[in-house]
């Protein structure tokens, strides 16, 4: 039987019928004996000339210069590039005192028809030694609304405005459940990525409380999200 | 040592619980002290020194002879004026 691992043999290959189906000649070509139109092996032949062996066997993929690699974007980058993508900076607001402020109220109204998936959130406070505390709660009761902030498009030519109601410094008699609490120790920063895993329905609203590490401090909060019709 | 301090907001926008009278303290600071204290850009803290918030009137109420607003350092923003009296 001839030794296929021996690259000086001409290899041939039988049917059933004895009949000479094929042959691997000592250049590693194969040779089909039949008849047909080769349409397949032709197409598979035509693929695999893009490779080049290397003596150490090491595949090496060659890709004409007239082939373009299709951009992946993930599904935050394309609502964005659809102009579906907002975001929203507070102004520095300063917290006269270290108990805990509310701050930040985030409304997606009744009537709206788009789910809000949040992408990041950044606080960024100005000192404290100790850690500065960002709690979020849902549903909280509202006495007053606060000042009106205004979500920027990520895409700045994009077609739509956001659909969510946000305000600043609100009055609250309840803060409602307490879904999630972080901090930034020192005076710095602190970036949490939800990853469009935070989602805000239509009917639900989120509060942005801050509890301060120092009298006096700076504080900012920076959100971005997108808008998913429901 | 202890390091007495209060703050002045030049404008109470977007300062949630400035003291009601910070506008009067405010005025009355740039109008008759400001130019008796010394302007600092930083104020450094050696490991035995206390900070001590102050209102404004129990800030003022510490400077009795011999301390006066000679005495006193502070540090401008945009936002504010923070006044320093360091004492042993």
């Amino acid at each position: 039987m001839a030794d296929l691992n021996d690259a000086t043999m001409d290899v041939t290959l039988f049917d059933d019928n004895s009949g000479n189906y094929a042959d691997i000649n000592t250049s590693h070509e194969l040779i089909v004996n039949d008849g047909t139109t080769h349409t397949t092996l032709t197409g598979i032949k035509n693929q695999t000339d893009k490779l080049t062996w290397t003596g150490t066997q090491l595949q090496v993929i060659t890709t004409p210069a007239s082939d373009t690699q299709a951009s992946i974007k993930n599904e935050w980058q394309t609502a964005t590039e659809n102009g579906r993508g907002f975001a929203l900076t507070t102004p520095i607001i300063t917290v006269s005192g270290q108990l805990e402020t509310d701050f930040l109220l985030v409304r997606n109204l009744t009537a709206n028809t788009f789910n809000i998936e949040f992408h990041s959130l950044m606080y960024t406070y100005s000192k404290g030694s100790g850690l500065a505390l960002v709690k979020i709660y849902d549903t909280p009761t509202i006495t007053n609304n606060g000042t009106a902030l205004t979500p920027n498009k990520m895409k700045l030519n994009g077609s739509y405005s956001s659909t969510l109601t946000t305000t600043y410094t609100p009055t609250i008699s309840a803060r409602g459940s307490l879904r999630r609490v972080f901090g930034a120790s020192s005076a710095g920063s602190a970036l949490i990525e939800y990853d469009l895993g935070l989602i805000l329905p239509p009917n639900h609203t989120f509060l942005y409380t801050v509890v301060p590490a120092a009298n006096n401090a700076d504080h900012t909060l920076y959100l971005d999200w997108i808008e998913q019709a429901v | 040592m202890n390091l007495y301090k209060t703050t002045l907001f030049k404008s109470t926008v977007n300062v949630i619980g400035a003291p009601a009278d910070n506008d009067v303290n405010k005025t009355d600071f740039e109008t008759n002290d400001k130019a008796l204290a010394s302007k600092v850009s930083d104020v450094m803290l050696a490991s035995t020194t206390f900070i001590v918030d102050k209102t404004y009137v129990e800030f003022e109420a510490l400077l009795t002879p011999p301390l006066t607003w000679a005495d006193v350092k502070y540090l401008e923003d945009e936002r504010k004026y923070v006044c320093y009296l360091l004492t042993e």
